[in-house]
């Protein structure tokens, strides 16, 4: 398994390097650059703007500043913030892990709840259940999480105060798991919902197709209890296509998390990308896209790797 | 090849009883520990303050954010501020040089400053005049992106003749050298540290190392930064032990966090969030001075606009009262002059375009505009009377001044379009000249420099003569000369309606009834942090 | 295609009309909306629903009801506009890789798996924030972002079409590559096409009103939902009229096309669950 997530790794290396090349590409788009934010001062002289340029390099040519970017970034130099007066790698990094919290916690919820609502509904059976897990899937697929996250903020943290009003923890305290904990229910329960009731029509409909399989009908017969049957028997097959699913649904997973932590003042890749974005702080605009792709790239590796775990048929060869 | 294979599903042995009760209830208690933890206890003596944007860095002049300068005033002190009453105040430097005192030379050209004996770096050095110089090495120096070296970068010289005593050297007079140094370029920067390093990517960008009230404990970024109290400050140790400057990103996070109580002052709000602090109770709403004034831009040689009678026409269809009563929340006046009435050298007495669109219709139509197509916009020879209005995006004020303007200006047979671009762009395609008309900002010093005539001229105003009124003005010593002059040159603008004033734009700041001693002034909102205290 | 499934399935039933509805609302918007949608009045700022304003004004005293109506113009064509040109795109690219195969497939495969790699959402914040944004460009960003899918499913109906005996009579009397795809596989996998066409115009309208949310949108005064969302974010505690209507609007117009997709889907397969 480890040579074939390595050479997963090294099969995707092509992928990135076009990935940087397209994104690179689309930076080079705009009129004006990022030493225009010097600029907007208007009393910063022409001089003073080419100055700059000079100094960040940007006055060369495309694709060799393309090619510096490339080398550097092999070297593990990733460029220099604009923006931040530091090196963009720390500035990435230091976001990666709090967008990692929010979709581990938005992917937790959505599993737990996803697999609890399935499983629930798969045993009783019901045609009720059935129609209603589709209605909730239809909803949840189709509220903007932007919107959805507004109101939850507004009506739990404003009206009621229940929950914080954004951030990852309280404002100059010292860090604590629960603080974070705290911060991270609301953010991860939006995000997260949005596939809860998906994902529990994939676990259902694989549960109902899986129960009435022959081998977990011997185990019925063998007198295997009721829960223990469906987890340790049905389940692990009924996953499958959840599992599928799941690698399908990771680019948006992140693009949702994005407008999220947007929304909650979470401090993450998606809401570096608005601001770096914004302020034409390229650098670190590439540098998180980056990290994003790698994220999508690393997440559908699990996934297959999750696969094999789960479907013994599958060989890694 | 490796491969995997689970054990076949049959081979499990008998689980505890009830494993999903037992983990449902471990989730119920996470949750409800989480979600019931107790809400705000903070540290006694400490004071939020909100910031809707976050400074790239601390190190002074490479960041041109006001909002920078802001947090800068709780690290570093100036050779001067402006105090309350609009009067220079001494801060590094023992007294306000003047030619009286003898510290500023007959001729306006030469500064003497003695600093202050009693002021250590939060390392422990001693200031030195060596600073002073080293800090306008820095806002002078060609290799450093600094943003504005306005004034500063006509010193010929600056004299260290003792530790204490820095002389200050232009070529000819310069009178608005006070004003710079009291203003966003007036933080001096410790030579011991930066001397011969390179400031682009020093580390001291993200731990600066002043001689202010308070020192830097940890920049969380995207977050907050948590400044802790100067014991040893030579203005008297901070009664607060600790502020906190929380970086919001927006007007819905600090509407929020007002609204919950959670700060103690909130930093330059919008006029948009006027009607919502109005309704916060516990706060007070202060508007500070500042110089600062909303306007359009006009390209005074577009083919469409050198027509006097076009932007007369525009000025008049404009309705100012309108816009300052509704959406810029009725505490400014409409402005008419292109310097706001809050400035000394400001001129009351210039032409005035009354909201009026008959005397707009009239003026179009003497023009040449006098044609009217079926979609009611006007036509002159064959060409439609279209104009865009360039806006930088993303700004709720901004872009209701410009659709009210729109609206209006739509009403005279004018199609206005709006094209919004990013902040960062909005120079340089103004400075190329790719627009007609531009809604924006702009603030003067208390000696104004006029860099936007002199300097940029964005609006392309080709009428040298008045612009040599305003060339003179910094080598005048004379103030009511120099008022005289300031003055004549409005007349000139508003005359030609060379470019549209609207309103002044004040410091918004939101203050908790807590807090005493705070006083905006024209040097910021946080100048004089070690003297508040909070209730 | 079995229609009679679909006219059995209630759900996509509501769908349908719950679109026809806006869609014909939206269409009739210059005749039907009670204001002009960009006459300001900011004297009427925020003023409630009421007799004269069913739902409300904004925070330039602009009628919600006509802006809405307006909007759904946008939007639903926007999201029309790029479902279309997902549809053409992917399965004219989706079909010639199925067909052709060799290093036209996988030059096509690499550039799919390229842009699957990046989040859509980031993408196209990237792409619209460096462009001067307008109708026809978002429309090419968002079929960008969205036409992959499409591709990848049109690559896999001709793979399992092109040995069919329909095909072979096709290419054995001659047929061309383009009149083959077009006339023979093409049409012949148009339901699935047309359910994943359906189901983009959701995602199309959901990813608009994200990047107009997050400021990437249009130029004001045209609006889209997602635009007036954006616009109104600063009033929703004091004005909930302009966080609920435009909000809610998107949840249903996005929900039926939902509904509407997965109904057809049944339908097209023939099977009467939608359940994947």
């Amino acid at each position: 398994m480890l040579i074939y997530a390595l050479r997963r790794t090294l099969g995707s290396l092509p992928r990135v390097l076009l990935v940087s090349l397209l994104l690179f590409l689309l930076l080079q788009l705009p009129a004006g650059g990022p030493a225009d934010v010097f600029a907007a001062d208007p009393t910063a002289s022409p001089e003073a703007i080419e100055r700059i340029e000079a100094l960040w390099g940007l006055d060369r040519p495309v694709h060799e500043q393309y090619l510096t970017w490339l080398g550097n970034l092999v070297r593990g130099d990733w460029g220099f913030s604009f923006s931040e007066r530091r090196p963009a790698r720390d500035v990435v990094l230091e976001r990666l892990g709090n967008t990692l919290w929010l979709t581990g916690g938005a992917l937790a919820f959505g599993l737990v709840a996803g697999v609890a609502l399935g499983v629930a509904t798969a045993l009783s059976s019901s045609r009720a259940a059935r129609a209603a897990l589709q209605l909730l899937s239809v909803i949840g697929m189709s509220v903007p999480t932007f919107w959805s996250g507004t109101l939850v903020l507004l009506w739990f943290g404003v009206h009621w105060n229940w929950i914080p009003s954004g951030g990852m923890g309280r404002v100059g305290e010292p860090f604590a798991l629960t603080d974070l904990l705290h911060h991270l229910v609301a953010p991860a329960i939006v995000l997260g919902s949005v596939y809860v009731a998906q994902w529990s029509r994939f676990v259902h409909a694989g549960l109902e197709e899986a129960l009435r399989e022959d081998y977990v009908r011997t185990a019925r017969a063998k007198g295997v209890r009721r829960l223990p049957r469906v987890f340790k028997h049905a389940f692990p097959n009924a996953a499958i296509p959840l599992v599928t699913v799941l690698g399908l649904e990771i680019p948006r997973l992140v693009s949702g998390a994005m407008v999220t932590e947007v929304v909650f003042s979470w401090p993450g890749l998606g809401r570096l990308l608005t601001t770096s974005l914004l302020g034409r702080d390229y650098p670190v605009v590439m540098a998180a896209l980056m990290l994003l792709v790698a994220l999508v790239i690393v997440a559908n590796l699990l996934t297959d790797l999750a696969y094999g775990l789960l479907d013994p048929r599958v060989r890694y060869g | 090849m490796p491969h995997l294979a689970r054990p076949a599903p049959g081979q499990a042995r008998p689980r505890r009883r009830r494993p999903l009760r037992r983990a449902a209830w471990l989730v119920v208690v996470v949750a409800t520990l989480t979600l019931a933890l107790p809400g705000l206890a903070f540290a006694q003596g400490r004071a939020t303050v909100l910031s809707p944007q976050e400074p790239s860095t601390l190190l002074p002049h490479l960041d041109l954010l006001t909002l920078t300068h802001e947090v800068q005033h709780l690290i570093f002190d100036c050779l001067y501020v402006v105090g309350p009453d609009g009067d220079y105040l001494p801060q590094l430097a023992t007294e306000v040089p003047t030619v009286a005192n003898g510290g500023i030379s007959e001729d306006g050209s030469t500064y003497t400053i003695r600093l202050r004996d009693d002021v250590r770096w939060h390392d422990g050095e001693p200031l030195t005049s060596e600073d002073v110089r080293f800090t306008w090495q820095v806002i002078t120096d060609p290799d450093l992106p600094v943003p504005s070296r306005a004034v500063w970068e006509n010193v010929v010289d600056v004299e260290t003749p003792d530790d204490h005593t820095a002389v200050i050297r232009f070529a000819e007079t310069n009178v608005n050298f006070l004003g710079r140094a009291a203003s966003d370029a007036c933080f001096v920067l410790p030579a011991h540290l930066l001397d011969g390093e390179d400031l682009v990517d020093h580390a001291f960008n993200r731990a600066p190392v002043g001689t202010g009230p308070f020192e830097l404990a940890e920049w969380s970024a995207g977050a907050f930064a948590r400044l802790t109290a100067n014991p040893t400050y030579f203005g008297g140790a901070p009664d607060l032990d600790e502020i906190v400057v929380r970086f919001t990103g927006g007007s819905q996070a600090t509407r929020t966090a007002l609204q919950r109580g959670e700060a103690e002052l909130a930093l330059h709000i919008g006029q948009a969030d006027l009607r919502f602090a109005q309704g916060l109770s516990g706060y007070r709403i202060e508007q500070g001075p500042a110089h600062a004034w909303w306007q359009f831009w006009i390209d005074n040689q577009d083919p469409i606009l050198e027509d006097v009678r076009v932007r007369r026409a525009l000025a008049h269809g404009l309705d100012r009262d309108l816009i300052t009563e509704t959406v810029m929340g009725g505490v400014v006046p409409p402005q008419h002059a292109i310097l706001p009435a809050s400035h000394w050298a400001h001129a009351d007495d210039v032409t005035r375009y009354p909201y009026d669109p008959e005397a707009a219709a009239a003026l179009l139509d003497q023009a040449g505009w006098d044609q009217v197509g079926s979609d009611g916009v006007r036509v002159r020879n064959g060409q439609r009377l279209e104009i865009e209005i360039l806006n930088i995006a993303g700004q709720v004020e901004r872009r209701q001044v410009v659709q009210i303007a729109q609206d209006l200006w739509s009403d005279l047979g004018i199609m206005a379009t709006i094209r919004e671009i990013d902040g960062a762009g909005f120079p340089s395609a103004m400075a190329a000249a790719d627009f007609q008309l531009a809604y924006g900002w702009f603030g003067e010093n208390q000696e104004p420099t006029f860099n936007l005539w002199l300097g940029t001229n964005w609006q392309r105003f080709g009428d040298e003569d008045a612009l040599d009124l305003l060339r003179g003005v910094s080598s005048t010593v004379d103030r009511d000369a120099r008022a005289e002059a300031i003055r004549a040159f409005q007349r000139i603008v508003a005359e030609e309606a060379a470019m549209l004033p609207l309103a002044p734009r004040p410091l918004l700041n939101v203050a908790s009834e807590r807090l005493d001693g705070y006083a905006p002034t024209l040097s910021g909102s946080l100048w004089n942090a070690h003297q508040w205290t909070l209730r | 295609m079995r229609w009679r499934l679909l006219l059995r399935d209630p759900l996509a039933l509501t769908g349908l009309a719950i679109l026809l509805i806006l869609g014909t609302a939206s269409l009739a918007a210059p005749w039907i909306a009670p204001y002009d949608p960009t006459a300001t009045s900011p004297r009427d700022m925020l003023q409630a629903p009421s007799a004269q304003h069913w739902l409300g004004t904004d925070d330039l005293g602009r009628d919600v009801l006509s802006r809405l109506l307006h909007a759904g113009r946008v939007s639903l064509g926007l999201a029309l506009a790029v479902a279309l040109a997902s549809v053409a795109l992917g399965s004219l690219a989706g079909g010639l890789a199925g067909l052709l195969g060799g290093r036209v497939d996988r030059t096509i495969g690499a550039v799919i798996d390229t842009l699957l790699a990046i989040p859509p959402l980031a993408l196209a914040m990237v792409a619209s924030s460096f462009l001067q944004l307008d109708l026809p460009r978002l429309i090419a960003i968002l079929a960008l972002v969205s036409w992959t899918g499409v591709a990848r499913l049109a690559r896999g109906q001709v793979l399992s079409l092109r040995e069919r005996e329909f095909v072979e009579a096709a290419r054995a009397s001659g047929a061309t590559t383009g009149r083959l795809l077009l006339r023979h596989l093409l049409p012949n996998a148009a339901a699935p096409l047309a359910v994943a066409g359906t189901l983009l115009v959701a995602t199309a309208i959901l990813i608009e009103s994200a990047l107009s949310f997050l400021g990437f949108g249009l130029a004001p005064p045209t609006a889209s939902w997602g635009g007036m969302l954006n616009e109104a974010q600063l009033w929703f505690q004091e004005a909930w009229w302009l966080a609920v209507y435009p909000g809610l609007t998107i949840t249903l117009a996005v929900a039926s096309v939902n509904v509407l997709g997965e109904g057809l889907r049944a339908a097209a397969s023939g099977r009467d669950e939608g359940v994947a």
